[in-house]
């Protein structure tokens, strides 16, 4: 599945060097310093941006400010124009005052306009000479009465002049609109530009990111369902982890929890397990007491009565003493076979039909107290799975004490095995002929601390259920409301792990 | 204390699936005296009760068909003064105050001493046995 899970899986919290520098974004090995650092560069391109566009609409906005002006310097000229015009043709001296007055105005028109920003400055004298020009012709006009060839000379001279001061204007406004025009074109390049970078920008930085942050958290993602399969027991440290500092810290404590976890499970194993024990005390007792008992029976008579006894009979008894006691050490060896503490994550070969025989063994006395059947259904050849047989019978007594306590006298513990034809599974059953659960109960009975029992822990069921999720099996459980109960769990065989299937 | 002070030959019933609980008793109380019938389950033994009563039966609590308690209860029925004794490798006193209640006449945890079988047995005989009350 993933070529980056390495083979040994790192200890956690054994002697941990802080992650090696392996580079990253200007050095900074980070995930915040990197996106720090790249959200820097974009707020920098969009600064950039933004001023631009700041220094260009001043620009425009002053543009606007010399057409406005020009506007009201040419309103003005049209007017002193207007009554110079008016005054020749009617030769209304009022007329003639009226140009004179607005001459002023002019001027001021010119003076304003050379305060604007933005206007060239060099053009202003020029302009004013002209002007002056055509107020000094005016003037002339008002002072002489002059007459016939003189006088058209002169009206002459005043008519080109006015028109060089609105051809002056028209020939300015045209250059501003102009600059106005190429520098909205300007500013439209150059946003293009910035836009374009901002967007390859991104794009690196997405890609970037999906690299610091996105697949080391998918390699976690994958670990996690490695753990979960039973095929690590902590997350790797590798390389792309150690590149940054947050995902070290991250998977360190991952690995850390996972450890604490393991350490709480056994414990939550091993507490249903004792609980299963304290469950088969009667048959315990029964099995150890009932040997005890013929011993020092025996041993009593022959006391007693040594000299009186056949030396046959004598033989006899002592070898009933042997067996006894052979007797009692078998059940003991079975008792603590059982609640030995093994590494959960411990994996060998099991014989689960032997492993089911001997859990039988185990369970051989509660089944005769009950006093229920037990019709067994094993296959000839042995079927051998990966697991931890300490965890697996411990499954099997939790499942079969609680079918054999749920019985009348009479009833029936099936027990059988059987290799799943194609998926390479083995098929457990165990079945009971009890009064079946309850439908309103239904699948809680694996629910943790769920119990009908006022003496039962609750815990027995849900273990059964983490312990076989571990080996990689399900468990499941069919019931008919008082007729029977069945539970089926299904594990894979060795050798048909699903480690490629991942 | 010996038999002859009590009675002739008395009938003991041993019933136990332990093989040897019943070879045992049969040794030591047949060479008291006793006409002692031993059997490992409840239903032949039961027939031979049936057949000619006994004085005393002593059963074994836990065995697969039928249990001392019903062992008990079948034999008070059939002869209220047969005593029945109990012998049991996983004593409960819930179940030992039913057999109370039942009438037994007494309740042994094994392993027990074979004195203490002895006194007990004894002791059953010497008591008048019409008396015990119907359950």
């Amino acid at each position: 599945m993933n070529a980056e899970l390495p083979q040994a899986a790192a200890t956690p919290g054994a002697g941990d060097a802080g992650p090696p520098v392996t580079g990253g974004l200007f050095g900074a090995r980070s995930m915040k310093g990197k996106i720090v650092i790249s959200l820097s560069l974009i707020y920098f391109f969009g600064g950039l941006a933004m001023l631009t566009a700041l220094f260009t609409l001043t620009r425009v906005e002053d543009k606007i400010d010399i057409i406005e002006s020009l506007y009201e310097l040419n309103q003005e000229v049209l007017e002193t124009r207007r009554y110079e015009k008016n005054y020749l043709l009617y030769g209304n001296e009022a007329d003639l005052r009226s140009a004179l007055d607005y001459l002023d105005r002019l001027r001021a028109a010119v003076a304003r306009l050379r305060t604007t920003p933005g206007f060239p400055p060099e053009t202003v004298p020029d302009y004013e000479t002209r002007l002056e020009a055509y107020a000094d012709l005016m003037a002339r006009l008002a002072r002489n009465q002059l007459q016939g060839a003189e006088l058209l000379v002169l009206e002459g001279a005043i008519r080109d002049s006015g028109h060089e001061l609105t051809g002056f204007i028209i020939e300015r406004d045209g250059r501003t609109r102009q600059e106005v025009t190429a520098a909205a074109q300007r500013y439209r390049t150059l946003i293009v530009i910035i836009l374009v970078w901002v967007l390859l920008l991104g794009a690196v930085i997405s890609a970037l990111l999906i690299g610091w942050v996105v697949r080391p958290l998918e390699f976690i993602r994958k670990a996690a369902a490695g753990i979960r399969q039973g095929e690590l027991t902590a997350i790797p440290l590798g390389p792309m982890i150690r590149g940054s500092v947050e995902g070290y810290e991250l998977v360190d404590s991952l690995n850390r929890m996972l450890h604490a976890l393991e350490i709480k499970q056994d414990q939550l194993v091993q507490s249903a397990k004792l609980a299963a024990v304290g469950k088969v005390t009667a048959g315990i007792a029964h099995e150890i007491n009932n040997p005890l008992n013929n011993i020092s029976l025996t041993a009593e008579v022959l006391l007693e009565d040594l000299p009186n006894i056949e030396c046959a009979d004598r033989l006899e008894m002592v070898r009933d003493i042997l067996v006894q006691s052979d007797r009692a050490r078998e059940v003991v060896h079975h008792l603590l076979a059982f609640t030995r503490t093994r590494k959960s994550t411990s994996r060998e070969p099991v014989a689960l039909c032997a492993l089911l025989r001997e859990t039988e063994l185990f369970l051989r006395n509660e089944i005769r107290i009950a006093q229920v059947e037990l019709a067994t259904r094993l296959p000839e050849t042995e079927l051998v799975v990966l697991g931890n047989p300490n965890q697996l019978q411990q499954v099997f007594v939790n499942i079969m004490l609680n079918s054999i306590q749920a019985m009348a006298p009479g009833g029936v513990l099936s027990v059988g095995a059987t290799a799943a034809e194609a998926d390479g599974r083995v098929r457990i059953e165990i079945s009971d002929t009890g009064p079946g659960i309850p439908e309103e109960i239904g699948a809680r009975i694996f629910d943790p601390f769920f119990t009908t029992k006022s003496e039962g822990t609750g815990l027995g069921l849900s273990v059964c259920v983490s312990i076989i999720q571990e080996h990689g099996g399900t468990i499941e459980v069919e019931s008919v409301p008082a007729r029977s109960t069945t539970f089926t769990i299904f594990l894979p065989l060795a050798g048909s792990a699903p480690e490629d299937g991942l | 204390m010996t038999l002859s002070e009590i009675k002739k030959s008395p009938r003991l019933l041993v019933i136990d699936d332990e093989v040897i609980v019943g070879k045992r008793l049969l040794q030591v109380f047949g060479k008291m005296g006793f006409e002692v019938e031993v059997f490992t389950s409840g239903g032949p033994a039961l027939d031979a009760a049936a057949a000619r009563p006994f004085d005393i039966v002593v059963t074994d609590l836990k065995m697969a068909g039928l249990d001392g308690m019903a062992i008990l209860d079948r034999v008070r029925a059939m002869n209220p003064a047969t005593r029945v004794i109990i012998i049991t490798g996983y004593a409960q006193p819930e179940t030992a105050d039913e057999a109370f209640r039942l009438g037994v006449f007494d309740f042994i945890a094994k392993p027990f001493r074979l004195d203490e079988l002895k006194q007990v047995i004894l002791r059953a005989l010497g008591e008048p046995g019409t008396e015990q009350p119907a359950p």
